[in-house]
């Protein structure tokens, strides 16, 4: 179940066919690296992991990542002030990973965008693209406050109230990238005004329903992505409005009958070849050090 | 008793090899023509009808630095 070739394949598929009238947006709601990076062996491997996982988010053109407190070890090592130039060239991905709450706790370190806007175009829209502000919140693993990896988690209902007014003014519709539970999920709704959708990761069971929190509607994705969460939007009737109209909420088995996309899995591939080498390396590091 | 474990251990193998060739005999019969529309009915429920919806925003969440399908 899962996996970016399926996912890849899924999104081609629905813009054929749709005859490529609909605007896709894809979207990571946090916790997309491993933070595995306490034994020098595994170390290695990890950052590989994280290298093409950050590639494979520019190459098949997703809109943006919310950053986690799984995230930011290694996140850390790129955004150091020291390496953040060079790290922007290899990973322009970077550029895309949002959040509202996770803030530099030091002068060493730099800050991820607050929120991105994203204009969506598609025949079915019309004329006119459609707004879209992305912005990001995370679980502080915490109290309000709490640092990890030089990064301060502020509270995501005082950060993301911050940000609205102005957001409201500027975009057609304002999503939230949310690492959060379900509780903690809804209270971003209760306690705001103007969140249009909540899009929600915690190590969740897969839940195939939405929940309607204040102005806004909460949607669910299930641990490591096995179902792909998506909603469809409609446009209103009015022909001179952006504006959306309605939803579905959908929840989409990636299993075998979603196809491998053979680019996706090329890529993949070349990521498990480059994993398993380094294990192999580290492996036979290992076995040298025990024979001196 | 030995023989006895001996000839139930034969039969049980012998049950287990026809238990198994049925299995597979199914499985090829499943498998051949009707299997390319088999997963082209499947797809297209996953992908769901075209209703008209001009947007669709798609999201993933904790697949922790795996690319990979799982499980």
């Amino acid at each position: 179940m899962g996996g970016l070739a399926r996912r890849v394949s899924y999104v081609n598929e629905l813009a054929n066919q749709s005859g490529h009238s609909v605007a896709v947006l894809q979207l990571d709601a946090g916790n997309f690296l491993s933070d595995d990076l306490t034994l020098p062996a595994a170390a290695a491997q990890t950052r590989v992991k994280n290298e093409r996982m950050l590639k494979s988010l520019e190459q098949f053109k997703f809109g943006a990542a919310n950053v986690s407190n799984r995230d930011l070890p290694y996140l850390a090592e790129l955004m150091k002030k020291s390496a953040h130039s060079q790290s922007a060239k290899d990973f322009p991905f970077l550029d895309r990973l949002v959040s509202a709450n996770v803030v530099p706790a030091t002068p060493d370190v730099v800050g991820f965008k607050p929120y991105l806007v994203e204009e969506l175009k598609s025949q079915r829209l019309g004329a006119k693209p459609l707004k879209v502000a992305i912005v990001g919140v995370a679980d502080p693993a915490g109290p309000a406050g709490t640092v990890h990896s030089g990064y301060k988690f502020l509270d995501p209902v005082e950060s993301i109230n911050k940000l609205l007014p102005d957001l409201r003014k500027k975009v057609d519709l304002i999503v939230v990238l949310a690492y959060l539970d379900r509780p903690s999920a809804k209270n971003i709704g209760a306690q705001t005004i103007g969140i249009d959708l909540i899009l929600a990761a915690h190590q969740l069971p897969l839940i195939n329903g939405v929940d309607e929190a204040g102005d806004a509607v909460v949607g669910y994705v299930a641990n490591q992505t096995k179902w792909l969460a998506e909603f469809r939007l409609y446009r209103a009737a009015e022909a001179k409005s952006a504006g959306i109209s309605s939803y579905i909420f959908r929840t989409v088995p990636l299993d075998r009958s979603v196809p491998d996309d053979p680019v996706a899995l090329k890529f993949v591939e070349e990521t498990r070849v480059a994993y398993t080498k380094l294990g192999a390396a580290g492996a036979a590091g290992a076995a040298g050090g025990h024979s001196h | 008793m030995r023989t006895k474990l001996q000839t139930t251990a034969k039969l049980a193998l012998a049950i287990l090899v026809a238990v198994s060739w049925i299995s597979t005999a199914n499985v090829q019969a499943q498998l051949g023509a009707p299997q390319a529309a088999v997963n082209s009915k499947a797809l297209a429920e996953r992908l769901g009808p075209d209703d008209g919806y001009a947007v669709t925003i798609n999201f993933s969440g904790d697949t922790h630095g795996s690319l990979e399908t799982c499980g």
